[in-house]
């Protein structure tokens, strides 16, 4: 029984013997696992973020928004409400705004909304101090977290009774655009949410509903808050509401979002992988393309060892050990340059633009056990693939023709 | 006890034929020879006589067309890949004439590389491969260093070293001073004479006189075919020809 450290010391001096190849090998080896572990940790790190913070925002979470040329109005809340399944439904107003600080002019969300319907609706919204505007409080507002402070610096903006100036673009009839200016004193401060999500509490800042009309002079309605009795309930409540006003609204459910985010989330995962394979692909032949080299120059050499007894299976071991070995350590130069890339490219961010509207999600990349071992595994078979058929010939070759073989 | 009774290489009417797309090339044509254990035989022939191909038939590198093959009371030409390894790495030694040791290894490993397969274990290949590199006539000092760093004969030295390791019952030498100078080739014929001695079966391939006439017997081929045997002559022997 031949020693699997014997193989191993005579496949690895091999390799030495040939550095230059062998290092080229591994660097085709490494960037297969090095492509995958990045792309996938970060697409599944942002699509993780993204599925929770949907989530948080609330599962039974149901936001319906007039589609332009239509105004909600009671009746229509009315009818919500009337829906099975529907805890509570509110109205609300949502826009944005300009605020002047220290450290220059910050864009804002500003929400004119009842805080029940709020606290449903946004799981875990607490407030650091101070406490929520009482509806009739019209001039009063819950700032958001990186409102009270610098997002960058931690500096405080601003504290409770404080002032805060607010420059609302409004676009009236004509296209005219104007900027009307709202002041309002700070009642609460919120506790940093880390949501960046369609509704951005670290961003925003919160009134009591009444001052939709009376202080921003907003006539319409944004949208109806809907909050179902169970998550349960979220998909046939969405289904009448979609049946009743067709286009006539856009209905956003977050359960909802958070599963096709997690289908996209798979679909990207999936391109990842299939990106990847190809690079997968390049390492098969450039191993195999070194295995060839390596075993024809050798076949002399493949027929003295058999003329001293090693068999076919021994041979077969010997040239699968260099590619193993080739293969172990590009997948761990892959994976640990894959890992350092993956935290990397997250740091950077994701930017979503939509016009005025700029959302950066960070996240940090999913590198999970399982999926190193997958990567190390798919690495491994692409040595063992690329080393086979060199390993086959090597093992078939007669040793009188090897010997012969100049 | 009959001849074969005693007999360690046996071959009966061996043929070898080479096909190069419709063109036949007999490399035997039906070899009847027997080797007695513990016997030193020489098989001399001219260029192209079929020394090579029999000394591959005798070593199991190749297999006949034809006919049978018997080591050691083993019939060879019934057995098959891991099975013929196997008696190769036990019972046959070989010494090439371009020494073919492996430049990337030491002298060490190079005589290590039969005990591998044979599963001798790392703590005890030590003592083997001094025993057998002093039985060559090597030097210790030799061990640490890659071929290239060893004279041509020193280099066939440590490849008879290697041949000898396992202690096979056959050492089969495919003209073993061809790449040598003849004070050279008076050690490895010492070496030869002295493992002989020893008990082991010696069967050198050469075209060299004052190598053939070292041997107990010496075969003559022509044309793939035993034509006959040969007296030693001692005084024809490099051990006589050249003095020190």
């Amino acid at each position: 029984m031949v020693a699997v450290t014997d193989i191993l010391r005579y496949s690895y001096k091999v390799l030495t013997e040939k550095r230059f190849r062998a290092v080229l090998t591994v660097i085709g080896i490494a960037i297969g696992p090095l492509a995958l572990v990045m792309m996938t940790s970060v697409v599944r790190g942002y699509a993780s973020y993204v599925e929770s913070q949907l989530l948080a925002l609330g599962q039974n979470t149901i936001v319906v928004t007039a589609s332009s040329g239509y105004t909600l109005t009671d009746k229509d809340l009315d009818f919500v409400k009337g829906i099975r399944g529907v805890a509570d439904a509110k109205p609300f107003y949502m826009t944005q705004a300009i605020i002047q600080t220290v450290e220059g002019q910050k864009r804002i969300w500003v929400y004119a909304i009842d805080t029940s319907i709020l606290l449903k609706a946004i799981g875990n919204l607490q407030l650091e101090k101070g406490d929520f505007p009482a509806p009739n409080e019209v001039t009063m507002a819950a700032i958001g977290h990186f409102v009270a402070y610098s997002e960058g610096t931690g500096r405080k903006l601003y504290d409770l009774g404080d002032a805060v100036t607010l420059l609302i673009p409004q676009v009236k009839h004509g296209g005219e655009t104007s900027i009307t200016r709202v002041v309002v004193r700070v009642a609460g401060i919120l506790k940093e949410y880390g949501g960046a999500m369609f509704v951005s509490p670290d961003q925003g800042i919160f009134l009591p509903f009444e001052a939709g009309k009376r202080l921003l002079h907003m006539n319409q309605w944004t949208g109806i808050f809907i909050v179902a009795k169970n998550p349960n309930y979220v998909t046939s409540i969405v289904k009448k509401i979609r049946d009743t006003y067709g286009e006539k609204v856009s209905v956003i459910a977050f359960q909802q979002i958070a599963k096709i985010v997690s289908s996209i989330s798979a679909a990207m995962d999936f391109i990842a992988f299939s990106t990847s394979l190809s690079a997968f692909a390049v390492a098969v032949a450039g191993t195999a393309a070194t295995m060839i080299t390596s075993v024809i120059e050798r076949t002399r050499e493949i027929g003295v060892l058999k003329a001293l007894g090693f068999t076919d299976g021994q041979i077969t071991a010997m040239i699968l050990g260099e590619a193993i070995i080739m293969t172990l350590i590009g997948a761990s130069i892959g994976i640990t340059l894959g890992m350092a890339g993956a935290y990397a490219l997250a740091s950077k961010g994701l930017v979503i633009s939509s016009g005025t509207s700029r959302i950066v999600i960070k996240a940090p990349p999913q590198i999970t056990a399982e999926g190193i071992l997958m990567t190390l595994a798919i690495t491994m078979v692409v040595g063992i693939v690329g080393g086979v058929f060199p390993a086959y010939r090597a093992a078939k070759i007669p040793p009188a023709v090897a010997l012969r073989y100049e | 006890m009959s001849e074969e009774g005693k007999a360690i290489v046996i071959l009966k009417d061996v043929k070898k034929a080479y096909k190069v797309g419709e063109i036949i090339t007999w490399g035997l044509r039906g070899v009847n020879m027997v080797v007695r254990k513990g016997e030193y035989v020489s098989i001399m022939g001219p260029s192209g006589s079929g020394k090579t191909t029999l000394l591959n038939m005798i070593g199991l590198l190749d297999k006949p067309t034809s006919g049978e093959i018997i080591i050691d009371g083993i019939p060879a030409t019934k057995l098959k890949g891991k099975q013929l390894a196997i008696v190769r790495n036990r019972k046959i030694g070989f010494v090439f004439q371009q020494f073919n040791l492996i430049a990337r290894l030491t002298v060490y490993e190079n005589i290590e590389l039969p005990l591998i397969p044979r599963g001798v274990p790392r703590r005890l290949r030590k003592k083997i491969i001094i025993e057998a590199l002093r039985m060559a006539g090597g030097d210790v000092s030799w061990l640490r260093k890659k071929p290239t760093q060893l004279s041509g004969g020193q280099q066939q030295r440590v490849a008879i070293a290697r041949a000898l390791v396992n202690r096979p019952a056959i050492i089969l030498a495919d003209e073993p001073t061809g790449a040598l100078d003849r004070k050279a080739s008076k050690v490895v014929v010492q070496t030869f004479k002295k493992v002989n001695a020893a008990g082991q079966t010696v069967i050198v391939v050469t075209h060299d006189p004052e190598v053939g006439h070292c041997a107990q017997r010496i075969l003559l081929l022509r044309d793939g075919r035993i034509i006959g045997e040969e007296e030693p002559d001692p005084d024809k022997c490099i051990l006589n020809t050249l003095k020190d």
